[in-house]
């Protein structure tokens, strides 16, 4: 090693002071200039996160929020080097130490996730896009996903009310957030589990409806196979014109 | 590139680089742990963008002064993020942004010492063999040194001379420094090893106390400022780029115009006429 261990201790301490906002007694020049290097760190992590999860910074007391961010700075070492990519970190990182709890706030994960995951579907890599070639549905049409989306299950129904109120509807909710192919704005839906079967069917493989139907009949314990099939005909016309499903 | 008055590529006034035609940078300069990985909407204006103006890439999460080791899975991205903006030169910050395998994203004074020389010089031309190319480090600003032994002058020197990189000169930091920390700004940009200059950053700073200024790239630049990069120009054997950086409290686009405009016209000032008794 090049770098002598002292020299790494105070690199390390350095760091550690300014992620722990405490104070440390270091070998400085100006010892009164750490506290720049403290506010201007805390502040690029506070600022990024309250543009990544402006619903949950708006909801949250601000000491609340001020915890949660000086927790996350203290406990996590941050690994991307994509200051973007970092507010995935500070999701999961609340929801394994189960902040929710501590902070008496049920529906904190799933707002914190139903934030990210517009981030994830927003900024998500660029595929090569299947081609629009027909865009009337029809019940034969065979159908694949439109590659930018993702189907959130939720416990709380953060997505249509405030996260207070939600709390008190625990439930099993679906959340279907996807990108529009033009604009690249993104969108989401609520869905239903039937709606979600038939997508995780047609995510696997370019499949027709009809070739799905049997399934959800045996999953679901339904019995009208003709209602079933014009109920799931009318969803999947509508997903074809939001380009959500593609015909293939 | 002669003569080139660039612009850093921010996301706050992304349009206006695409669609102003009045503003028209001679090349733009962006983050590229800003843009790696990214699709979808921002994709397409970094597309449009790098389609119209040749672009540099100033790094933020290289980390060369770092503990750690370096991140080989980033590296791979980011020399195919060059490759694929063909990107002229590739610039980073010689600080540590990742100490205790943890990202500050934020630029920390290395400590001034004998065996962080080493250390970084080696990292240096690890990076420099793997990209293929020059790394350029900048002169960072810092608010204090940190269990010094020797000068920024002698570091900074140094760490230029024993790895063979390049140097972003950032005559903004220069000043900044220099009145942090009480030395002077001229006799501090004489003293470098000026023939591996590669490239100039300018930029505006803030003075929060009386003996204390920050370096927010969040104000116009200063007078006293232009003098020293005049001052630096005429010490400069060759041309080279100057971009502005403005990243915070971005002003109505005019203004930055009229900032590269005076850039411009210094270097130009300058360098046409040691050309001209060049040749
Ligand atoms: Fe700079």
């Amino acid at each position: 090693m090049l770098l002598k261990a002292d020299t790494r201790k105070i690199q390390e301490q350095f760091g550690a002071v300014c992620r722990k906002q405490n104070i440390v007694k270091l070998q400085l020049s100006r010892p009164e200039a750490l506290v720049h290097y403290q506010r201007l760190i805390r502040n690029i992590f506070n600022n990024t996160l309250i543009t990544a999860f402006p619903i949950t910074n708006e909801w949250l007391t601000v000491d609340d929020w001020q915890y949660l961010v000086s927790e996350f700075m203290a406990k996590h070492a941050a690994q991307t080097p994509a200051v973007w990519q970092m507010p995935r970190e500070f999701v999961e990182f609340v929801t394994e130490n189960i902040y929710a709890a501590t902070l008496n706030k049920p529906a904190l994960n799933d707002l914190l996730w139903l934030e990210w995951y517009e981030i994830e579907v927003h900024t998500m890599r660029d595929v090569e896009e299947p081609p629009i070639m027909k865009t009337i549905y029809q019940l034969n049409d065979s159908l694949i996903m439109n590659p930018y989306h993702r189907i959130i299950n939720l416990t709380y129904p953060v997505h249509k009310m405030h996260a207070d109120e939600a709390a008190a509807e625990p439930g099993d909710y679906y959340v279907l957030t996807y990108r529009v192919m033009d604009s690249g704005d993104v969108r989401f839906i609520e869905i239903s589990p039937v709606h979600v079967f038939i997508l995780q069917n047609i995510i696997e493989g370019p499949q027709s409806l009809p070739e799905i139907v049997p399934g959800v009949l045996s999953q679901f314990n339904f019995d009208n196979e003709e209602a079933i099939q014009k109920y799931l005909a009318f969803f999947c016309s509508d997903l074809v014109d939001k380009k959500i499903l593609i015909i293939t | 590139m002669r003569y080139q008055v660039g612009m850093g590529f921010r996301r706050d006034f992304a349009d206006e680089f695409i669609d102003n035609e009045a503003f028209k940078p001679d090349f733009i300069e962006l983050a590229p742990e800003n843009w790696i990985g990214m699709g979808g909407y921002w994709k397409k204006k970094l597309d449009a963008v790098a389609g119209r103006y040749p672009v540099t890439c100033h790094g933020l999460s290289l980390s060369i002064g770092s503990p750690d080791d370096l991140d080989w899975t980033f590296l791979k991205q980011l020399k195919e993020f060059l490759k694929r903006y063909n990107v002229s030169i590739y610039s980073e910050h010689l600080s540590f942004a990742k100490a205790d395998n943890a990202h500050l994203y934020d630029l920390l004074p290395i400590p001034f010492r004998d065996d962080a020389i080493k250390h970084i010089v080696k990292r240096i031309k690890m990076v420099q063999d793997y990209l293929e190319r020059p790394l350029v480090l900048e002169n960072v600003s810092y608010y204090t040194s940190v269990a010094a032994q020797m000068t920024e002058q002698e570091f900074v020197s140094r760490v230029v001379e024993e790895s063979g990189c390049q140097l972003l000169l950032d005559v903004n930091n220069v000043y900044v420094n220099a009145f942090n920390h009480g030395y002077n700004a001229e006799e501090f940009i004489s003293q470098l090893p000026l023939d591996k200059v590669a490239y100039i950053h300018m930029a505006g700073h803030d003075k929060v106390s009386d003996d204390l200024i920050i370096d927010t790239h969040g104000q116009a630049i200063i007078d006293p400022v232009y003098t020293l990069f005049e001052y630096t120009v005429k010490l400069l054997n060759k041309p080279v780029p100057v971009l502005l950086e403005r990243d915070f409290n971005i002003p109505e686009t005019q203004e930055l115009i009229g900032e590269m405009e005076r850039l411009k016209g210094i270097v130009k000032k300058i360098w046409e006429v040691e050309h001209v008794i060049e040749s």
